[in-house]
Protein backbone atom coordinates (compact mmCIF):
# COMPACT_ATOMS: atom_id res chain seq x y z
CA UNK A 1 0.00 0.00 0.00
CA UNK A 2 2.77 2.35 0.94
CA UNK A 3 4.93 1.39 -2.25
CA UNK A 4 2.43 3.04 -4.99
CA UNK A 5 2.50 6.64 -3.35
CA UNK A 6 6.42 6.25 -2.39
CA UNK A 7 7.04 5.86 -5.96
CA UNK A 8 4.51 8.19 -7.24
CA UNK A 9 6.07 10.85 -4.95
CA UNK A 10 9.57 9.58 -6.37
CA UNK A 11 8.26 10.60 -9.80
CA UNK A 12 7.39 13.50 -8.82
CA UNK A 13 10.39 14.84 -7.04
CA UNK A 14 12.39 13.84 -10.25
CA UNK A 15 10.50 15.17 -12.42
CA UNK A 16 10.03 18.61 -10.49
CA UNK A 17 13.85 18.57 -9.95
CA UNK A 18 14.60 18.00 -13.82
CA UNK A 19 11.80 20.64 -14.32
CA UNK A 20 13.99 23.18 -12.03
CA UNK A 21 17.63 22.16 -13.55
CA UNK A 22 16.35 22.96 -16.92
CA UNK A 23 14.41 26.30 -15.88
CA UNK A 24 17.38 27.72 -13.96
CA UNK A 25 20.23 26.32 -16.43
CA UNK A 26 22.20 29.69 -17.73
CA UNK A 27 21.76 30.51 -21.53
CA UNK A 28 23.87 32.41 -23.59
CA UNK A 29 22.73 35.73 -25.22
CA UNK A 30 24.65 37.19 -28.37
CA UNK A 31 24.25 40.40 -29.08
CA UNK A 32 24.96 42.47 -32.47
CA UNK A 33 25.01 46.18 -32.77
CA UNK A 34 25.36 47.32 -36.10
CA UNK A 35 25.08 51.47 -36.41
CA UNK A 36 23.81 52.56 -39.85
CA UNK A 37 24.10 56.19 -41.45
CA UNK A 38 20.98 56.34 -42.95
CA UNK A 39 20.59 59.48 -46.36
CA UNK A 40 18.63 60.18 -48.84
CA UNK A 41 21.68 60.78 -51.03
CA UNK A 42 20.64 57.71 -53.50
CA UNK A 43 23.37 54.96 -53.13
CA UNK A 44 21.78 52.30 -52.20
CA UNK A 45 22.16 49.63 -49.55
CA UNK A 46 25.68 48.68 -48.13
CA UNK A 47 25.67 44.64 -48.91
CA UNK A 48 27.06 44.43 -45.50
CA UNK A 49 24.00 45.38 -44.38
CA UNK A 50 22.00 42.48 -46.80
CA UNK A 51 20.32 40.63 -43.92
CA UNK A 52 18.58 43.62 -42.24
CA UNK A 53 17.75 45.66 -45.79
CA UNK A 54 14.46 44.68 -45.64
CA UNK A 55 13.79 45.60 -41.99
CA UNK A 56 15.33 48.80 -42.94
CA UNK A 57 13.33 49.78 -45.97
CA UNK A 58 10.11 48.74 -44.14
CA UNK A 59 10.56 51.46 -41.82
CA UNK A 60 12.34 53.89 -43.23
CA UNK A 61 12.24 55.68 -46.51
CA UNK A 62 16.25 56.51 -46.93
CA UNK A 63 17.67 55.88 -50.55
CA UNK A 64 21.50 55.27 -49.18
CA UNK A 65 22.23 52.95 -46.11
CA UNK A 66 25.93 52.61 -45.12
CA UNK A 67 26.89 50.10 -41.87
CA UNK A 68 29.52 52.29 -40.09
CA UNK A 69 30.43 49.70 -37.11
CA UNK A 70 29.35 46.35 -36.46
CA UNK A 71 29.93 45.42 -32.85
CA UNK A 72 29.64 42.07 -31.13
CA UNK A 73 29.00 41.50 -27.59
CA UNK A 74 28.23 38.23 -25.24
CA UNK A 75 26.30 37.38 -22.01
CA UNK A 76 24.18 35.03 -20.29
CA UNK A 77 20.86 35.31 -19.51
CA UNK A 78 20.10 37.57 -16.59
CA UNK A 79 24.27 37.88 -16.48
CA UNK A 80 26.73 41.34 -16.67
CA UNK A 81 25.38 44.13 -18.69
CA UNK A 82 26.90 44.78 -22.09
CA UNK A 83 27.95 48.58 -23.67
CA UNK A 84 28.32 49.81 -26.58
CA UNK A 85 29.49 52.97 -28.03
CA UNK A 86 26.86 54.33 -30.42
CA UNK A 87 27.78 57.25 -33.09
CA UNK A 88 27.41 61.17 -32.28
CA UNK A 89 28.52 60.06 -28.93
CA UNK A 90 26.02 57.76 -27.44
CA UNK A 91 26.28 54.76 -25.30
CA UNK A 92 24.28 52.02 -25.69
CA UNK A 93 23.87 50.14 -22.04
CA UNK A 94 22.13 46.32 -22.71
CA UNK A 95 21.22 44.91 -19.12
CA UNK A 96 19.40 41.31 -19.98
CA UNK A 97 16.96 39.73 -18.07
CA UNK A 98 16.24 36.36 -19.44
CA UNK A 99 14.33 34.36 -21.56
CA UNK A 100 10.51 34.98 -21.04
CA UNK A 101 8.05 33.28 -23.00
CA UNK A 102 9.94 32.32 -25.76
CA UNK A 103 11.78 35.80 -26.33
CA UNK A 104 14.43 37.41 -25.19
CA UNK A 105 14.03 40.01 -22.38
CA UNK A 106 16.40 42.88 -21.85
CA UNK A 107 16.85 46.28 -20.53
CA UNK A 108 18.17 49.01 -23.08
CA UNK A 109 19.50 52.04 -21.66
CA UNK A 110 20.83 54.89 -23.77
CA UNK A 111 23.06 57.32 -23.11
CA UNK A 112 24.82 60.88 -24.16
CA UNK A 113 27.42 61.26 -21.71
CA UNK A 114 26.63 60.60 -18.52
CA UNK A 115 22.71 61.84 -19.68
CA UNK A 116 20.19 59.35 -19.45
CA UNK A 117 18.18 59.87 -22.43
CA UNK A 118 15.97 56.69 -22.83
CA UNK A 119 15.90 53.20 -20.64
CA UNK A 120 13.62 50.49 -22.21
CA UNK A 121 12.52 46.83 -21.12
CA UNK A 122 12.36 44.95 -24.55
CA UNK A 123 11.28 41.53 -25.85
CA UNK A 124 12.55 40.34 -28.90
CA UNK A 125 12.63 36.70 -30.61
CA UNK A 126 15.15 34.98 -31.23
CA UNK A 127 17.34 36.67 -33.65
CA UNK A 128 15.34 39.45 -33.26
CA UNK A 129 16.49 43.24 -34.17
CA UNK A 130 14.99 46.26 -32.87
CA UNK A 131 16.02 49.28 -34.44
CA UNK A 132 17.20 52.82 -32.86
CA UNK A 133 17.10 55.60 -34.87
CA UNK A 134 18.88 59.22 -34.14
CA UNK A 135 20.59 61.18 -33.90
CA UNK A 136 20.12 63.27 -36.89
CA UNK A 137 23.27 63.24 -39.30
CA UNK A 138 23.53 65.94 -42.09
CA UNK A 139 21.01 64.93 -44.24
CA UNK A 140 20.23 61.55 -42.68
CA UNK A 141 20.04 59.64 -39.24
CA UNK A 142 22.08 57.23 -37.25
CA UNK A 143 20.13 53.85 -37.15
CA UNK A 144 21.46 51.32 -34.81
CA UNK A 145 19.88 47.90 -35.46
CA UNK A 146 20.13 45.83 -31.96
CA UNK A 147 19.99 41.91 -33.02
CA UNK A 148 19.80 39.42 -29.81
CA UNK A 149 19.90 35.68 -30.32
CA UNK A 150 19.90 33.27 -27.55
CA UNK A 151 21.27 29.07 -28.68
CA UNK A 152 18.96 28.00 -26.35
CA UNK A 153 16.17 29.23 -28.50
CA UNK A 154 17.77 28.23 -31.77
CA UNK A 155 15.84 25.18 -31.95
CA UNK A 156 12.42 27.31 -32.58
CA UNK A 157 12.01 28.17 -36.09
CA UNK A 158 13.31 31.96 -36.99
CA UNK A 159 10.48 33.84 -37.90
CA UNK A 160 9.85 33.83 -41.86
CA UNK A 161 9.90 37.74 -42.42
CA UNK A 162 13.44 37.08 -40.85
CA UNK A 163 14.40 34.30 -42.40
CA UNK A 164 13.21 34.81 -45.85
CA UNK A 165 11.86 38.91 -46.29
CA UNK A 166 9.37 39.75 -48.33
CA UNK A 167 10.47 42.17 -50.72
CA UNK A 168 8.01 44.74 -50.26
CA UNK A 169 8.20 48.41 -51.72
CA UNK A 170 8.48 50.91 -48.95
CA UNK A 171 5.29 52.54 -48.40
CA UNK A 172 5.19 55.56 -51.36
CA UNK A 173 3.87 57.84 -48.25
CA UNK A 174 6.31 57.59 -45.78
CA UNK A 175 8.00 60.73 -46.11
CA UNK A 176 11.99 60.87 -46.02
CA UNK A 177 13.96 62.63 -43.51
CA UNK A 178 15.60 65.80 -45.43
CA UNK A 179 17.14 67.58 -42.40
CA UNK B 1 -43.95 -31.61 62.64
CA UNK B 2 -41.93 -32.12 60.29
CA UNK B 3 -43.65 -33.73 56.96
CA UNK B 4 -41.55 -35.55 54.40
CA UNK B 5 -42.28 -32.12 52.60
CA UNK B 6 -40.53 -30.26 55.00
CA UNK B 7 -37.18 -32.41 54.13
CA UNK B 8 -37.94 -30.78 50.70
CA UNK B 9 -38.41 -26.83 51.81
CA UNK B 10 -35.76 -27.04 54.33
CA UNK B 11 -33.10 -26.73 52.01
CA UNK B 12 -34.75 -24.19 50.15
CA UNK B 13 -35.02 -21.84 53.64
CA UNK B 14 -31.91 -19.82 53.16
CA UNK B 15 -32.57 -19.01 49.41
CA UNK B 16 -35.98 -18.14 50.04
CA UNK B 17 -34.42 -15.74 53.13
CA UNK B 18 -31.47 -13.94 50.86
CA UNK B 19 -34.38 -13.48 48.42
CA UNK B 20 -33.09 -15.45 45.76
CA UNK B 21 -35.51 -17.88 44.74
CA UNK B 22 -37.68 -17.78 41.44
CA UNK B 23 -41.23 -16.71 41.45
CA UNK B 24 -42.90 -20.62 41.18
CA UNK B 25 -40.75 -21.88 44.19
CA UNK B 26 -40.69 -18.48 46.23
CA UNK B 27 -44.55 -19.18 46.15
CA UNK B 28 -44.17 -22.78 46.90
CA UNK B 29 -42.13 -22.19 50.17
CA UNK B 30 -44.06 -19.45 51.30
CA UNK B 31 -46.92 -21.45 51.01
CA UNK B 32 -45.39 -24.09 53.10
CA UNK B 33 -44.20 -21.95 55.40
CA UNK B 34 -47.82 -20.59 56.52
CA UNK B 35 -48.86 -24.19 57.37
CA UNK B 36 -45.85 -25.39 58.94
CA UNK B 37 -44.81 -24.66 62.68
CA UNK B 38 -41.75 -26.66 62.22
CA UNK B 39 -40.51 -24.70 59.63
CA UNK B 40 -41.43 -21.01 60.56
CA UNK B 41 -39.73 -21.72 63.24
CA UNK B 42 -36.09 -23.15 61.33
CA UNK B 43 -36.78 -19.94 59.26
CA UNK B 44 -36.59 -18.02 61.95
CA UNK B 45 -33.09 -19.96 63.36
CA UNK B 46 -31.82 -19.32 60.08
CA UNK B 47 -32.72 -15.65 59.64
CA UNK B 48 -31.07 -15.56 63.02
CA UNK B 49 -28.30 -16.50 62.12
CA UNK B 50 -27.41 -15.09 59.09
CA UNK B 51 -28.34 -11.75 61.09
CA UNK B 52 -25.76 -12.95 63.48
CA UNK B 53 -22.97 -13.84 61.07
CA UNK B 54 -23.46 -10.27 59.03
CA UNK B 55 -22.92 -8.66 62.42
CA UNK B 56 -19.79 -10.03 63.38
CA UNK B 57 -18.10 -10.30 59.85
CA UNK B 58 -15.50 -7.35 59.08
CA UNK B 59 -16.05 -5.33 56.17
CA UNK B 60 -13.28 -4.61 54.67
CA UNK B 61 -12.60 -0.97 53.29
CA UNK B 62 -12.71 -0.91 49.74
CA UNK B 63 -11.67 2.90 49.21
CA UNK B 64 -9.33 2.94 46.44
CA UNK B 65 -8.85 -0.23 45.91
CA UNK B 66 -9.52 0.06 42.32
CA UNK B 67 -7.31 3.00 41.83
CA UNK B 68 -4.49 0.96 43.29
CA UNK B 69 -4.90 -2.47 41.33
CA UNK B 70 -4.48 -0.06 38.12
CA UNK B 71 -1.56 1.73 39.35
CA UNK B 72 0.43 -1.56 40.58
CA UNK B 73 -0.45 -3.11 36.86
CA UNK B 74 0.69 -0.09 35.21
CA UNK B 75 4.18 -0.72 36.97
CA UNK B 76 4.70 -4.29 36.17
CA UNK B 77 7.52 -4.38 33.46
CA UNK B 78 5.96 -6.43 30.08
CA UNK B 79 8.47 -8.87 28.81
CA UNK B 80 11.61 -7.67 26.37
CA UNK B 81 9.28 -9.20 23.24
CA UNK B 82 6.33 -7.61 24.18
CA UNK B 83 8.25 -4.06 24.73
CA UNK B 84 10.05 -4.70 21.29
CA UNK B 85 6.68 -5.05 19.25
CA UNK B 86 4.80 -2.01 20.79
CA UNK B 87 7.94 0.01 20.03
CA UNK B 88 8.28 -1.13 16.25
CA UNK B 89 3.81 -0.65 16.63
CA UNK B 90 4.17 2.66 17.68
CA UNK B 91 6.85 3.37 15.24
CA UNK B 92 4.87 2.12 12.39
CA UNK B 93 2.16 3.84 12.89
CA UNK B 94 3.55 7.12 12.99
CA UNK B 95 5.85 6.78 10.35
CA UNK B 96 2.76 5.76 8.31
CA UNK B 97 1.11 9.00 9.09
CA UNK B 98 4.28 10.96 8.23
CA UNK B 99 4.94 9.53 5.03
CA UNK B 100 1.17 9.58 3.96
CA UNK B 101 0.98 13.22 4.76
CA UNK B 102 4.56 13.88 3.22
CA UNK B 103 4.00 12.11 0.55
CA UNK B 104 0.60 13.78 -0.45
CA UNK B 105 2.12 17.53 0.26
CA UNK B 106 5.52 16.53 -2.21
CA UNK B 107 3.25 15.54 -4.83
CA UNK B 108 0.94 18.45 -4.74
CA UNK B 109 3.76 20.62 -4.75
CA UNK B 110 5.63 19.04 -7.61
CA UNK B 111 2.31 18.71 -9.45
CA UNK B 112 1.89 22.45 -9.06
CA UNK B 113 5.64 23.32 -10.25
CA UNK B 114 5.46 21.36 -13.40
CA UNK B 115 1.71 21.74 -14.20
CA UNK B 116 1.45 25.65 -12.99
CA UNK B 117 4.77 27.45 -12.82
CA UNK B 118 5.30 27.55 -16.95
CA UNK B 119 2.40 29.06 -17.59
CA UNK B 120 2.52 31.15 -14.75
CA UNK B 121 4.47 33.99 -16.56
CA UNK B 122 1.99 34.13 -19.31
CA UNK B 123 -0.61 35.78 -16.98
CA UNK B 124 1.90 37.23 -14.59
CA UNK B 125 3.35 40.62 -16.37
CA UNK B 126 2.91 39.76 -20.62
CA UNK B 127 -0.50 40.25 -20.66
CA UNK B 128 -2.20 39.90 -24.10
CA UNK B 129 -0.22 42.40 -26.61
CA UNK B 130 -1.46 45.55 -28.30
CA UNK B 131 -1.98 45.38 -32.13
CA UNK B 132 -0.93 49.04 -32.51
CA UNK B 133 1.98 50.65 -33.05
CA UNK B 134 2.02 53.95 -30.85
CA UNK B 135 3.78 57.00 -31.48
CA UNK B 136 4.54 59.75 -28.35
CA UNK B 137 5.02 63.17 -29.59
CA UNK B 138 5.81 62.45 -33.22
CA UNK B 139 6.52 65.78 -34.24
CA UNK B 140 10.00 64.67 -34.25
CA UNK B 141 10.24 61.04 -35.46
CA UNK B 142 10.18 60.61 -39.25
CA UNK B 143 6.97 59.45 -39.85
CA UNK B 144 6.21 56.05 -42.24
CA UNK B 145 3.66 54.86 -44.01
CA UNK B 146 2.20 52.78 -41.13
CA UNK B 147 2.19 54.53 -37.98
CA UNK B 148 -0.82 55.23 -35.97
CA UNK B 149 -0.60 58.28 -33.58
CA UNK B 150 -1.77 58.32 -30.20
CA UNK B 151 -0.90 61.45 -28.12
CA UNK B 152 -0.15 61.95 -24.21
CA UNK B 153 0.67 58.75 -23.96
CA UNK B 154 3.06 57.59 -21.06
CA UNK B 155 5.05 54.31 -21.15
CA UNK B 156 3.06 52.70 -23.48
CA UNK B 157 3.20 49.20 -24.04
CA UNK B 158 3.91 48.31 -28.05
CA UNK B 159 3.88 45.32 -30.40
CA UNK B 160 4.44 44.88 -33.60
CA UNK B 161 1.65 43.79 -35.85
CA UNK B 162 1.90 40.13 -36.61
CA UNK B 163 0.16 37.64 -35.33
CA UNK B 164 3.59 36.34 -33.24
CA UNK B 165 5.12 39.26 -31.44
CA UNK B 166 8.58 40.21 -32.56
CA UNK B 167 8.96 42.62 -30.58
CA UNK B 168 7.64 43.71 -27.18
CA UNK B 169 8.37 47.10 -25.67
CA UNK B 170 7.16 47.09 -22.43
CA UNK B 171 7.70 50.24 -20.53
CA UNK B 172 9.55 53.18 -21.76
CA UNK B 173 10.99 56.01 -20.00
CA UNK B 174 12.95 59.35 -20.61
CA UNK B 175 12.73 62.93 -20.21
CA UNK B 176 12.60 63.79 -24.09
CA UNK B 177 9.43 64.40 -25.23
CA UNK B 178 9.98 63.79 -28.59
CA UNK B 179 11.11 60.23 -28.39
CA UNK B 180 8.87 58.05 -30.77
CA UNK B 181 7.91 54.03 -31.07
CA UNK B 182 6.43 52.70 -34.02
CA UNK B 183 7.01 49.14 -35.81
CA UNK B 184 6.00 48.39 -40.00
CA UNK B 185 3.49 45.39 -40.17
CA UNK B 186 5.29 43.76 -43.12
CA UNK B 187 8.36 43.34 -41.50
CA UNK B 188 7.25 43.24 -37.72
CA UNK B 189 10.19 45.82 -37.04
CA UNK B 190 9.81 48.32 -34.21
CA UNK B 191 11.61 50.89 -34.53
CA UNK B 192 12.71 53.45 -30.92
CA UNK B 193 13.38 56.90 -32.31
CA UNK B 194 15.71 58.61 -30.04
CA UNK B 195 16.06 62.52 -31.17
CA UNK B 196 18.69 64.34 -29.98
CA UNK B 197 18.34 66.76 -27.19
CA UNK B 198 17.47 69.90 -27.38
Amino acid sequence: MIRCPLSLAILMILASASWAAAKGRPCAIALRVSSVLAANTNRGTDARLTPISHQLESVFSYTTYRLLSSQQGHTSCAGKPVLFTLPGGRLLHIEPRGIEGGMISMRLSIFHGKTLMVATDVKLNNQGVLMVGGPRYRKGAVITAIRAESPELAAQPAPAALAQPPRAAAPAAAPALTH
Amino acid sequence: MATAQCNEIAPMLGAYEDGEMGGTEQREVARHLAGCASCTTEMAATSALGAQLRATAIQPDLTGFTSTVLERIADLTPPLHVRISRYFESVREQLSTAFAFGAAGLAVAALTAVLIAPYASRFIGHGSPTQVAIVVSPDAAPAPAAVEFVENEVSPAIVTPAMEPRTVIASLDSHIPSVAVWSAPESATSVLWVPDQR
